[in-house]
């Protein structure tokens, strides 16, 4: 079904697939495991992971990285005993997710927009915080070349 | 006469202090660029909050307090929030319960499920005959309730089941005047309701808890007073709902929320016309005989000669669309 608004017609999924690229639905965070180690019987099974806030950050190599949407903490070296909410939770305390310390299913909408709000706030933080060093260094990268040059 | 030396630079001191200026200057740069990201990181931020509250501002209670899966169903099928109703939602929900309670075979749920539609339906909120049946059928309604776990999940849609629960899953309570429709036309929203974080955890109704306080009230669009700014508006004149809806359909009426003009292009009726914008108005022409007489002399003033020529060239075709038809044969 389509719902049209003006004179565009809008895909319904359209609004959902919005929240994809920041992993910020279970759904999505579930379907970026291409390849996990650990089967769904196991207690840090894919969906469980994606339960606890993490999406796939794993390379061929490194299978079982994993990266919390909220905090953006990154672990691997994941067990097939692991719980992913402790595991969360030891490593990220601060984290909002780990805070709110419920899973999707349970999470009121309003919760969610300030979840949200604070995984946008973190991200302009950390991208800010990138691009900073970057600058500093390109500059002092300048500076020594200016120095040297008038030496 | 004495005076002050001014001692020359050597090359080199020039150089140097030169060196320190110029290295001074961009390390001032390099600082500026830091405090100007800080800015923007600021202004990001303080915009993002202000989206968020006005975020939370325009969803509905219901909204608010619904479970994310919930939330996933019905956001597919909404373009606006306001859209959202949640004695539809309420509904949907119930009917969903009992079909799954026939399924049960819990024959008591049909029944039950029956009496919470036709009580959200009659019921406005108001003790009357029809009302006060409405609750009572609702009250036994909760006592059916428990322990059925399937309910649970209603129950939950339904928080307090009664009339003050279908006063509130039905938008405000509006009085059936012309203020009332006009409310309805742009979608002002009621008065939020916001329950204490300990209803929604638990299924039955408050005791100690003053009715009048958290009912909504009846309001009406030009209403100014204190308590219309309480309400929980979804846009400020600054800040529109949004940038445009639809243009009003030929014979409807429309009215600007905020007072500011607003932009009518709507075909006055279902009769050819023309309309001319002049100095002070528009000139509408309906297909109605004019006497030359009826022509005021002082409408020739507002006229500029742009718009003479532009009337007479509406006036040209006009007369070879009449002289077509004419040729077609029709009279």
């Amino acid at each position: 079904m389509n719902a049209t608004a003006g004179n565009q017609t809008i895909p319904n999924t359209y609004s959902l697939e919005a929240f994809r690229p920041h992993n910020l639905l279970e759904q999505h965070r579930l379907e970026t495991f291409k390849d996990w180690p650990f089967p769904a019987s196991s207690s840090c099974s894919i969906a469980k992971m994606a339960e606890a806030g993490f999406y796939w950050t794993g390379t061929e190599r490194e299978k079982d990285t994993a990266t919390c949407f909220v905090c953006f903490k990154t672990l691997d070296g994941w067990e097939s005993h692991d719980n992913p909410w402790e595991e969360h939770g030891k490593h990220a305390p601060q984290c909002e997710f780990v805070k709110l310390g419920c899973p999707e299913k349970d999470l009121t909408v309003i919760q969610f927009v300030e979840l949200v709000g604070s995984v946008m706030k973190a991200k302009m933080a950390k991208k800010t915080r990138e691009f900073k060093d970057s600058f500093a260094k390109a500059a002092e990268v300048k500076l020594d070349e200016f120095k040297r040059n008038r030496k | 006469m004495p005076r002050t030396k001014v001692s020359k630079n050597s090359k080199r001191n020039r150089e140097v202090s030169n060196l320190e200026e110029k290295i001074n200057n961009f390390e001032r740069k390099v600082d500026v660029v830091f405090n100007d990201m800080d800015e923007l990181e600021m202004q990001f931020i303080s915009t993002l909050d202000t989206r968020i509250k006005s975020l939370t501002l325009c969803m509905q209670v219901d909204i608010r307090e619904m479970k994310m899966p919930d939330f996933i169903d019905v956001i597919v099928d909404l373009v606006r929030f306001s859209d959202f109703k949640a004695s539809d939602h309420t509904q949907m929900i119930a009917s969903m319960s009992v079909s799954q309670n026939t399924t049960d075979g819990h024959s008591l749920g049909v029944g039950m499920g029956g009496t919470v539609v036709s009580g959200n339906r009659n019921d406005e909120g108001y003790l009357t005959e029809d009302s006060s049946l409405g609750g009572l059928s609702s009250a036994s309604t909760l006592s059916a309730f428990g322990g059925a776990s399937s309910m649970l999940k209603s129950a939950k849609a339904l928080r307090t089941p009664g009339p003050l629960h279908s006063a509130r899953a039905r938008r405000a309570r509006r009085s059936r005047s012309a203020c009332g429709d006009m409310s309805a036309l742009h979608s002002a929203r009621p008065p939020a309701v916001v329950p204490s974080s300990s209803a929604s955890s638990r299924v039955s109704r408050n005791k100690m808890r003053t009715p009048m306080a958290t009912r909504p009230k009846a309001f009406s669009a030009d209403r100014n007073t204190p308590m219309g700014k309480k309400m929980s508006r979804n846009s400020s004149p600054s800040t529109p709902p949004v940038a445009f809806l639809r243009y009003p359909k030929p014979g409807e009426m429309a009215l600007s929320k905020f007072g500011s003009p607003m932009v009518v292009q709507a075909m006055p009726d279902k009769f050819a016309n023309v309309n001319i914008p002049i100095r002070n108005g528009v000139l509408s022409l309906r297909p109605k005989r004019l006497a030359a007489d009826e022509v005021e002399t002082d409408l020739l003033q507002a006229l500029d000669e742009d718009t003479l020529n532009q009337i007479k060239t509406l006036h040209a075709n006009l007369q070879v669309i009449v002289n077509t038809a004419n040729k077609a044969g029709l009279k």
